[in-house]
């Protein structure tokens, strides 16, 4: 031990090493504390535009199921659009409450355990922290950091993400987690008995978060047990692909500001 | 030397590029991806330039954490098997004075050559895996990423410096 000790002392490659191993393990640590470093990400103007690179060489390869995607979301959404005309809608909304920003990934690990993806957009087109990412079939995860043109986000798919869900046909919500392993499937958590669930029972985005919009599917439950009255290891079949993710929504809450002061103010009475 | 220094500035630039764009993006199996930028450690010249080479690797890991959001493990475990190497070779050759000599790796005999690819490529894939996941949890199915990983990488590792070495026979 002090031959080991003696060893590192008298050699100054051995102090170098030491010093950068500390380093790098402190930049470790960082990255795993919820608001990630500020200096290593990649929504800065560097990564950011090499990410963007080798992201259009990568989408000639898949353009053609990129393209299907589409055409199949603006036939759902040009349904939605005829339905909503022919309704005779009373409601007045004088706001619409939610805008949407439309933005690239142009960087998706899917095969980690703790996934940031990286967008094209940044602050100058108004994305900002904290604000929900989604897609027509599912919840993408929330903005991290924005430099000017690029954004992190804090993908469904990482252990510290926790996303408010519910059920499409009662009003038990839930949390959903993702356990590290498939990135096809999430956890459902959180969920009282009364909800009564069944295996292929549809699970949207619950609304009582700010973040995102409430009723964006999001997948279906796969399976579940029952332990002393209360329900566990329920999991959740994601609707949509997270390996092949390409064009997603920020999602801006313009009535954010108002909900949160609202809700400060009612605290403190 | 300063041929050697703009080869190696420009191997640190181009490695994390080719990592990312193409390497990082095999998903063989779902969730392979061969970690071939650490072959800069095996083309370093084995002079007296330790210092030089664990803050080339440093920054080389640093690079590639900075462009795929990984904190600091890439440094960590790319700085750990560069000032390792040398004692690995040691023992696995047999010989105990490898500093003084100018080594070349085309003067290794393939079998030790192989070997020494493969110790320090498994080394540096289970400290970087362990790292990502960060817990011991799920070790069997770290030990079989690792495993496969080091296997893929080695082989393109291999491929590579046959490439890297043939093509500029008078060094």
């Amino acid at each position: 031990m002090f031959q080991l000790f003696n060893f590192f002392l008298n050699n100054k490659t051995g102090l170098l090493f030491i010093f950068l191993e500390v380093m790098a393990f402190v930049f470790v640590l960082n990255s795993h504390s919820y608001h990630q470093s500020k200096i290593l990400n990649s929504a800065n103007i560097v990564s950011g535009a090499i990410l963007k690179k080798s992201n259009a060489i990568n989408d000639y390869f898949s353009l053609k199921n990129k393209n299907k995607t589409l055409a199949i979301e603006n036939e759902q959404l040009k349904n939605k659009l005829e339905q909503l005309a022919n309704k005779n809608t009373a409601v007045n909304k004088p706001l619409v409450q939610y805008g949407h920003i439309a933005a690239t990934v142009i960087s998706n690990p899917y095969t980690k355990k703790n996934n940031v993806l990286t967008l094209d957009k940044g602050s100058l087109d108004s994305v900002q922290p904290n604000m929900g990412v989604v897609l027509s079939n599912g919840i993408v995860g929330i903005i991290l950091n924005v430099s000017k043109h690029y954004a992190t986000v804090l993908s469904l798919l990482n252990s510290q993400s926790k996303i408010n869900a519910k059920m499409k046909n009662s009003h038990h919500y839930g949390s959903l987690y993702w356990n590290g392993q498939d990135y096809t499937k999430v956890n459902l958590e959180d969920l009282p008995i009364q909800a009564n669930i069944k295996i292929g029972d549809t699970i949207i985005s619950g609304g009582k978060s700010i973040l995102f919009p409430e009723g964006i599917p999001i997948g279906s439950i796969s399976k579940f047990h029952i332990d002393n009255k209360s329900y566990s290891e329920v999991s959740v079949d994601l609707f949509a692909d997270y390996s092949a993710l390409h064009n997603v929504y920020v999602v801006k809450n313009q009535r954010k500001k108002e909900q949160l002061e609202l809700e400060q103010k009612s605290i403190h009475e | 030397m300063n041929s050697d220094l703009f080869k190696y500035g420009l191997l640190l630039l181009f490695l994390p590029i080719l990592q990312l764009s193409i390497f990082n993006n095999i998903n063989f199996l779902g969730y392979i991806n061969p970690q071939i930028y650490i072959i800069f450690i095996f083309v370093f010249p084995i002079k007296n330039e330790k210092i030089i080479l664990l803050i080339s690797s440093f920054l080389l890991g640093l690079f590639i954490d900075f462009l795929t959001n990984d904190g600091g493990i890439h440094a960590f475990s790319l700085v750990f098997i560069s000032y390792i190497r040398l004692f690995v070779l040691r023992i696995i050759s047999g010989k105990s004075d490898l500093d003084k000599e100018i080594l070349n790796i085309r003067k290794l005999n393939f079998p030790t050559l192989i070997t020494w690819i493969t110790i320090l490529t498994f080394i540096h894939h289970f400290i970087l895996f362990l790292l990502e996941q960060f817990s011991f949890a799920h070790f069997t199915s770290l030990l079989l990423k690792t495993l496969l990983t080091t296997l893929f990488s080695v082989v393109l590792i291999i491929f590579g410096l046959q490439l890297f070495l043939n093509r500029k026979p008078n060094a």
